[in-house]
């Protein structure tokens, strides 16, 4: 007869919250200045190739901007701390000799056996990832009580690999670059056919962006729609494009 | 030196779906009382609720479009 297999379950330290949503938040500022700068300074070049009188408007919309930018960073931090607070102080981690659980309240729970296992990650000061595939995978924050421990026998399941997450945010970021450049395109471009070029891109782009997502096992439903109909939104641009040239004749003259 | 994949001692399907349900009823109840989000509605009917929304504000930003162009024509 076998005996029953050794079971053990974690939790994060409740102490630990803030100092991880802290850091979590520092580096997405850092990428949200980024793509702020990223994006808007090829759209003021553009703009103010065409028109110099744009410059002149420079003092009054940067600092609006820079002011935008805080509020958000302000609310996200507001928003992240009650909405992620009830998920840290439920999650729970149940391993076993071939068997890795993880249960959020508001979340599904996600299980992955240890044949599964395709890639064990860590990120420094963040924690491990452990994936099966591409859709399914568990993050371990280093503030679990017992994280030493955990990832001892987690190595011994797969190879431990260090993370690179400035590649993963890149491309990330060079994704959402596309999606709002093609976005604007298809409603500012003067020429309709290019308009409505890179509206079919942008509904092509859009629907591989919500077919990841919807596979994604780890996300609650709640948050799989808001992001569904965020790119349903971004999708209706061109539809709204076409309705106003060929209905009602608005052109693109604004570039021109 | 490049890392060293532990060779796996890998146990037959029975066994791992025994396991599987020993992690399973091991798991502790949840200390903050909440339901587990498998009893969350489908994403399909959360989406076709919160459409209306999105198609609303669609429609508003054409009208809003369309009174600026007509303002602005000469």
């Amino acid at each position: 007869m076998t005996s029953p297999p050794k079971i053990r379950s974690y939790r994060l330290d409740p102490a630990g919250f803030e100092s991880a949503l802290k850091a979590r938040l520092r580096v997405g500022r850092r990428w949200g200045v980024v793509a702020m700068v990223g994006g808007a300074l090829p759209v003021t070049v553009l703009m103010a190739t065409a028109d110099r009188h744009v410059l002149v408007t420079l003092p009054v919309v940067v600092p609006l901007l820079v002011a935008l930018l805080a509020f958000s960073f302000w609310r996200g931090m507001r928003l992240a701390r009650e909405r992620e607070r009830p998920e840290w102080d439920s999650y729970q981690l149940t391993l076993s000799p071939n068997v890795l659980r993880r249960f959020v309240a508001t979340r599904p729970s996600v299980e992955i056996l240890r044949p599964e296992v395709t890639r064990i990650l860590e990120a420094p000061g963040m924690g491990l990832t452990v994936s099966a595939g591409n859709y399914r995978f568990i993050f371990i924050p280093e503030q679990l009580e017992g994280y030493a421990g955990v990832r001892e026998r987690l190595a011994l399941w797969r190879a431990i690999e260090p993370s690179r997450p400035a590649r993963t945010k890149l491309l990330q970021l060079a994704w959402m670059l596309c999606l709002i450049g093609l976005w604007l395109a298809s409603g500012m471009l003067p020429n309709i056919w290019l308009a409505l070029l890179a509206g079919a891109a942008l509904i092509v782009c859009a629907c591989f962006s919500i077919r990841e997502t919807l596979r994604l096992e780890s996300l609650a439903n709640n948050h799989k729609a808001r992001v569904v109909l965020m790119l349903g939104f971004f999708m209706l641009a061109p539809f709204a494009r076409a309705i106003l040239y060929f209905g009602f004749g608005m052109g693109g003259k604004w570039l021109r | 030196m490049a890392p060293v994949d532990p060779a796996p001692d890998v146990p037959s399907a029975e066994e791992l779906q025994r396991e599987l349900e020993s992690v399973r009823a091991a798991q502790p109840p949840d200390p903050t009382g909440r339901e587990a989000a498998t009893a969350q509605p489908s994403v399909k009917s959360l989406v076709l609720k919160r459409l209306w929304r999105v198609l609303g504000l669609w429609l508003l930003l054409v009208l809003a479009f369309l009174a600026i162009w007509q303002f602005l024509a000469p």
